[in-house]
């Protein structure tokens, strides 16, 4: 009799659970159902074709339902406009935007999947210089040149050639800038002239060395630069070093591919022992953990008199609430045997060729990296003129609005973006495609992050620059072909 | 002299333990302290006295449309975590009674199995994972993480609840079996009051588990659906300083779980006090 009743009680209590389960399961999914917005396919699709029913059947509704999905990364200009969307973009084409912010990194790993394995779950994703022309070439994304014919004010010949020319791959255009920049010598003015030395316009490294080492105090440090281990950190700042110094990561083999190291020849071991001297003698305390956020923070709190990183840099600095407005010089990238050395980077907007809604997609894409958007942001941000994304357009840089906001920088970001030695930026042809910073291959994000670490472990004295080299050459051998 | 030494040492060790607390409790301070800064009093020196401002929350809880606001992301991850740690605790207590009050023909085989689902890294199962959800229409759903954070969990919930269970004393569920109590009688007023606190101590590690998870939610759903840790890290900013506000945001996303813990642990002092033996 027990036995009997234990087993109906545990039949009774594994249907109790089952039901349970299911009844949670239920509830969730009925929830998520309620929240959804764009992802569930089937119901955007019933709600569109709704919504193009209602449209026809009340011709007086001008705006359809229509929304993309995009992916961007936490930058303050793309905080803006995703703030400025609403009113500037969704009001006048009843297109929604559904916006991603991730932080970069993540962003790239998520981005890469969902682009070059089918997600689809972007209509439009915000990529690198770096990434560009490599998924234009794997067929990943829609050539815009395709979509700007039929887009006149989207004004392709406004783009800033050197920015064009970093998100093509034989002649089509992979993605729409949004932001760029450049990189160049930020400095204390005061500082400089209080030393009795002069900067020049575009220094040599051994010139701004000599300042840095000069000016380098117990209170101020001489010059941030970065250490952080990263290709896009230490790497990025590293590489446009290397580069004026004649060195160079890989040569590249007749079809391009990726040749023999060149981590041990001497002018990669010159630039290094350089650029590791120079923290250590005239750097930031705590150089290996620094990139752009820490040296600005440096900058900002007048810990640091110089600053080699990017232009945009200058227009925190120059912001009403910054500490240092009005202090500033900014002079060219520095270099070695090479005319430039400025880098070249931007956040651009694609289509990915997976997009459910590659028009619409189009249609956000044109608005937001236009002529159009610049100026209307300008008028609406809070940060005014001088917090527009900068270094995409050349008719950003005619404008007399934002040429009176960012008086103290705009000609000098200009000219570093128009310096900036995209098509051949060191002594010898790189392998891949173009790239200042970088080399435009896939292998270089692994091996520039591994070998970065080695300099960064370099900067801090924990190993020698010798073994930092020889250990970065078997690093970059093994990709070699 | 005995009692002396005992207490210098009973005094040093409470020393010592007060040091580590500090030490774990420090970023913590830091990380609220952050929250009510400026921006530029964050990321420079660091400062003790300063004007307190509540600016910083404002921002991080600000919705804008379109963007992951505060609000969405909670709600989604209050779903994710409230759904999964209930699941988690139906499945597992009729699978610890089976493995320790009852247990079943090779009952340690079973449990060996339950923690080898956990020996894959998570990363290395992502892809297959994505494909999956990307098949069956459910990437950038609640209902995905609810799968995901159960299968986490289970293993760990079982395994804790089975200790919980076998110290149970056999003599109180032979006792109330005499006393004619049936299964329903032996588990609620026998079995359940001792491993209460057994309980309240694996629900709380599961919605810890859960509420923290980042890699699954991030992966799966970047678009839709996203949990309170992809709402903080989308404060991050590669251009610009973000300290304040991504303490604010830490902040916020920490109070919950803290919360969860403040109840837990009364809930596991009563279940202490109330059960059978003391």
């Amino acid at each position: 009799m027990t036995r009997t009743s234990r087993k109906g009680w545990s039949i009774r209590l594994l249907l109790l659970s089952l039901l349970a389960v299911f009844a949670l399961v239920a509830a969730a999914c009925g929830n998520d159902d309620d929240s959804d917005t764009s992802s569930d396919a089937p119901a955007t699709a019933a709600a569109t074709a709704a919504a193009t029913a209602a449209a026809t059947e009340q011709p007086a509704a001008p705006v359809e339902s229509r929304s993309i999905n995009v992916a961007i990364v936490g930058n303050p200009q793309m905080e803006d406009i995703a703030s400025l969307t609403p009113s500037l973009f969704t009001a006048q084409t009843g297109i929604e935007v559904n916006y991603t912010f991730l932080e970069e990194q993540t962003l790239r790993e998520i981005v890469t999947r969902d682009v070059g394995a089918g997600g689809e779950q972007f209509d439009v994703v915000m990529i690198g210089m770096f990434e560009a022309p490599q998924f234009g070439a794997n067929g990943w994304l829609y050539d815009l040149n395709d979509f700007a014919a039929d887009t006149p004010e989207w004004n392709v010949g406004d783009i800033i050639p050197a920015v064009r020319g970093g998100l093509s791959y034989e002649g089509g255009l992979y993605a729409s800038p949004f932001y760029a920049e450049s990189s160049f010598v930020m400095y204390r003015q005061d500082v400089i002239d209080a030393a009795g030395l002069t900067m020049p316009d575009a220094p040599t490294w051994d010139e701004l060395a000599d300042i840095a080492r000069t000016i380098d105090s117990d209170e101020m440090a001489g010059i941030c630069l970065r250490g952080k281990p990263g290709w896009g950190d230490l790497g990025a700042a590293f590489t446009t070093v290397l580069n004026t110094f004649g060195g160079t990561w890989w040569l590249a083999n007749a079809d391009g591919s990726i040749g023999a190291a060149q981590v041990d020849q001497p002018e990669f071991r010159e630039a290094l022992e350089f650029y590791v001297a120079l923290i250590n003698d005239a750097g930031q305390d705590d150089a290996a953990n620094a990139s752009f956020n820490e040296c600005l923070s440096l900058y900002q709190n007048g810990q640091v008199a110089m600053w080699y990183d990017a232009t945009v840099a200058a227009g925190i600095l120059e912001a009403d609430d910054s500490p240092v407005k009005g202090l500033n010089g900014f002079a060219l990238a520095p270099t070695k045997v090479t005319d430039a050395s400025g880098w070249l980077w931007a956040w651009a907007l694609a289509i990915p060729q997976n997009s459910s809604d590659p028009d619409t997609a189009w249609e956000y894409v044109s608005w937001a990296t236009s002529e159009e958007y610049i100026n209307a942001a300008g008028e609406s941000l809070a940060g005014g003129w001088a917090a527009v994304p900068p270094g995409t357009r050349e008719s950003t840089y005619a404008n007399p609005n934002y040429q009176a906001a960012a008086q103290a920088f705009a000609q000098k970001t200009l000219d570093a973006m128009l310096a900036a030695p995209i098509d051949n930026p060191g002594t010898t042809p790189r392998p891949g495609l173009p790239g200042v910073q970088y080399v435009g291959v896939p292998e270089f994000q692994d091996v520039g992050t591994r070998c970065t670490e080695q300099f960064s472990a370099a900067i801090a004295g924990s190993i020698s620059v010798d073994s930092a080299l020889s250990a970065c050459q078997d690093i970059a051998s093994a990709v070699s072909n | 002299m005995e009692v002396g030494k005992k207490r210098a040492v009973s005094f040093l060790l409470g020393l010592l333990s007060w040091g580590v607390a500090l030490v774990f409790f420090f970023p913590i301070f830091w990380m609220v302290l952050n929250g009510f800064k400026e921006e530029i009093d964050a990321n420079t020196d660091p400062k003790l006295v300063f004007d307190p401002t509540f600016d910083r929350f404002d921002e991080v809880t600000s919705q804008t449309q379109g963007l992951l606001g505060f609000r969405e992301a909670f709600m989604n991850s209050v779903w994710a975590v409230s759904i999964s740690t209930i699941l988690v605790l139906v499945l597992a207590v009729p699978a610890a009674y089976a493995l320790a009050i009852r247990p079943v023909a090779k009952w340690r085989d079973v449990l060996f199995f339950f923690i080898s689902t956990k020996f894959l890294p998570v990363v290395a199962a992502i892809l297959p994972l994505w494909i999956i959800a990307r098949e069956l229409d459910l990437l950038n759903t609640r209902l995905v993480l609810i799968i995901l954070y159960t299968a986490m969990n289970l293993p760990l919930a079982v395994w804790m609840l089975r200790s919980f269970f076998s110290e149970v004393p056999k003599e109180l569920i032979e006792a109330a079996q005499i006393d004619g109590a049936k299964l329903r009688g032996q588990i609620t007023s026998v079995i359940l009051p001792i491993v209460a606190p057994g309980l309240a101590a694996t629900a709380l590690l599961c919605v810890i588990f859960a509420w923290n998870e980042f890699f699954l939610a991030v992966q799966l759903n970047p678009v839709d659906g996203s949990t309170i840790p992809i709402w903080v890290t989308s404060n991050v900013s590669t251009r610009g300083n973000f300290l304040a506000k991504l303490s604010a945001a830490s902040t916020l996303a920490t109070l919950p779980v803290v919360l969860a813990g403040w109840l837990a642990q009364k809930r596991m002092i009563r279940g202490l006090s109330m059960g059978a033996i003391k």
